[in-house]
C-alpha cells in the first residue's frame, strides 16, 4: 500500500519533468525562430534592389540590340 | 501596444501551466478508475489526444483547400503543419490506448476495429509524408498535397467516428464517452439465447427476492471455447443493479440493466471499465481541462511548425538567389 501511494508520486514526478523538458525546448525554439524571422524581415527590408535591376537592364539592352540587328 | 505585442507571450505561459496542472489533477485529483485503479487515469491523456488529431487534420484539410484557391505558399506551410501535428497527437493516442489495451486486456495490440482504424489513418498520413518527400517539384508537390490531404481527411470521420462504432465486436470501451454506442445489451426471457459482444449468453432461469431480481446466465467464450455461470443480481426499489460479476479472466462485467416483470425478461449488458467514466464530476473536470490543454498546446505547436517551415523556405529562397 505504502508501495503504491509513493509510485503515484513518482509517475507524477517523471510526467511533469517530461513536460518541463518539453515546454522549456518548445519556448526556446518558439523565441529562435521568432527572432531569425524578426532578422529576415529586417535584411530584406533593408536589402539593396541593385542587383536585379542590372540583370533587367542588361537583358532589356540586349534585346534591343537584337532587335536592331 | 506593449500588451499586445506579449499576449502570445502570456498564453504560451498559460498553456504551460494549464497543462502542468492537469496532470497533477491526473494522479492527484483523479479517482482510481473502477475496475482499473491507477492505470486507467490514462484514458485522460488518450482521449484527447485522439481528439485533438482529428482536429489537427481537420485544419490541415482546411489550409489544403485554401491553398488549392490561393496558392500561397503560407497555406501549404499551414497544412503541412497541421497534418504533422495531428499525426504526432494521433501516434500518443495510439501508444497511449496500447498501454490501455495491455492493462485491460492483457495484449497491446490486438486489431480491435478502433485499433486498426487508426493504424489505417496512421498510414494514410505517412503515406502524404512520403509523397511530399518523393516530388521535387515544389508546385506540383503542394498542390499534390493539398489534394491528397483533403482526401485524407474525408476518411478521418469513417476512420474515428464510424467503422469502430459499425464493426459488431470491438473492445474500445464507446460507452465510456457515447451511451449507446455498441453497448445496447440484450433483453431475455427465461431460456432464451442471444450475444453480447462476441459471447453468447443464455438466461437460464431469474427469481424475485423480495426487491432483488437475481439471474442466473450461462455465457459462452468465443467459438464457445469455454462456459460459466454468471449471477448478476439487480434492486428494484432503486432501479440500479447490484453484483455485476467479471467475465472469466477479463474486467468486464454482467449486468442487469432493466427488468421487465410483466414480459418476465431482463435486460442484460456488458459493463465495460470505463463505462460512467464521466458521470465523477472530478473526472469530468479534468477531461474536460486537458481536452482545452491539448487543444491549446496543438494551437501553438501549429503555429511554431508552420513558422519554421516558412523560415526554411524563406532561408532556401535566399541561398538559392545568392547562389
Amino acid at each position: 500500500m505504502q508501495e503504491a501511494s509513493t509510485a503515484i508520486y513518482v509517475a507524477l514526478a517523471v510526467a511533469l519533468a517530461v513536460w518541463f523538458a518539453l515546454f522549456l525546448y518548445l519556448w526556446r525554439l518558439d523565441a529562435q525562430a521568432q527572432d531569425l524571422r524578426r532578422r529576415l524581415e529586417n535584411q530584406s527590408n533593408h536589402e539593396p534592389l541593385a542587383a536585379p535591376v542590372a540583370k533587367i537592364r542588361i537583358q532589356q539592352q540586349e534585346s534591343k540590340e537584337n532587335l536592331e540587328k | 501596444m506593449q500588451i499586445t505585442k506579449s499576449l502570445p507571450q502570456i498564453a504560451k505561459i498559460l498553456v504551460g501551466f494549464w497543462i502542468t496542472g492537469v496532470i497533477a489533477a491526473i494522479f492527484l485529483i483523479l479517482p482510481p478508475y473502477q475496475g482499473l485503479g491507477d492505470a486507467g487515469r490514462i484514458m485522460v491523456l488518450h482521449v484527447p489526444t485522439a481528439w485533438v488529431s482529428v482536429l489537427a487534420f481537420a485544419v490541415s484539410a482546411f489550409y489544403s483547400g485554401i491553398y488549392l484557391r490561393n496558392h500561397n505558399s503560407k497555406d501549404d506551410d499551414r497544412a503541412l503543419a497541421a497534418a504533422e501535428c495531428g499525426f504526432l497527437f494521433a501516434v500518443i493516442a495510439t501508444v497511449t490506448g496500447a498501454i490501455f489495451s495491455q492493462v485491460v486486456w492483457g495484449i497491446y495490440w490486438n486489431w480491435d476495429p478502433r485499433q486498426t482504424s487508426i493504424f489505417v489513418l496512421l498510414l494514410i498520413y505517412a503515406a502524404l509524408f512520403a509523397l511530399r518527400e518523393s516530388l521535387e517539384n515544389v508546385d506540383q508537390k503542394r498542390r499534390l498535397s493539398a489534394v491528397f490531404s483533403l482526401f485524407a481527411f474525408i476518411t478521418v470521420p469513417f476512420l474515428i467516428f464510424v467503422a469502430p462504432r459499425v464493426a459488431k465486436s470491438t473492445l474500445h470501451p464507446n460507452c465510456a464517452l457515447v451511451p449507446g454506442s455498441n453497448c445496447d445489451g440484450i433483453s431475455l426471457n427465461e431460456g432464451k439465447i442471444g450475444l453480447l459482444g462476441e459471447r453468447k449468453v443464455q438466461l437460464l432461469a431469474f427469481k424475485q427476492q423480495g426487491a432483488i431480481i437475481s439471474a442466473k446466465v450461462k455465457v459462452s467464450e468465443p467459438g464457445l471455447r469455454g462456459e460459466t455461470e454468471l449471477v448478476p443480481t439487480f434492486d428494484l426499489t432503486t432501479g440500479k443493479p447490484l453484483a455485476t460479476p467479471s467475465f472469466p479472466g477479463l474486467r468486464y462485467s454482467l449486468t442487469i440493466q432493466q427488468v421487465d416483470l410483466v414480459q418476465k425478461s431482463i435486460h442484460l449488458n456488458i459493463k465495460a471499465p470505463g463505462t460512467g467514466l464521466l458521470e465523477n464530476p472530478r473526472t469530468f473536470f479534468t477531461f474536460l481541462a486537458a481536452n482545452l490543454g491539448f487543444t491549446a498546446l496543438f494551437i501553438w505547436l501549429f503555429q511554431l511548425r508552420a513558422l519554421l517551415l516558412s523560415l526554411e523556405w524563406a532561408i532556401g529562397q535566399r541561398e538559392s538567389r545568392t547562389i
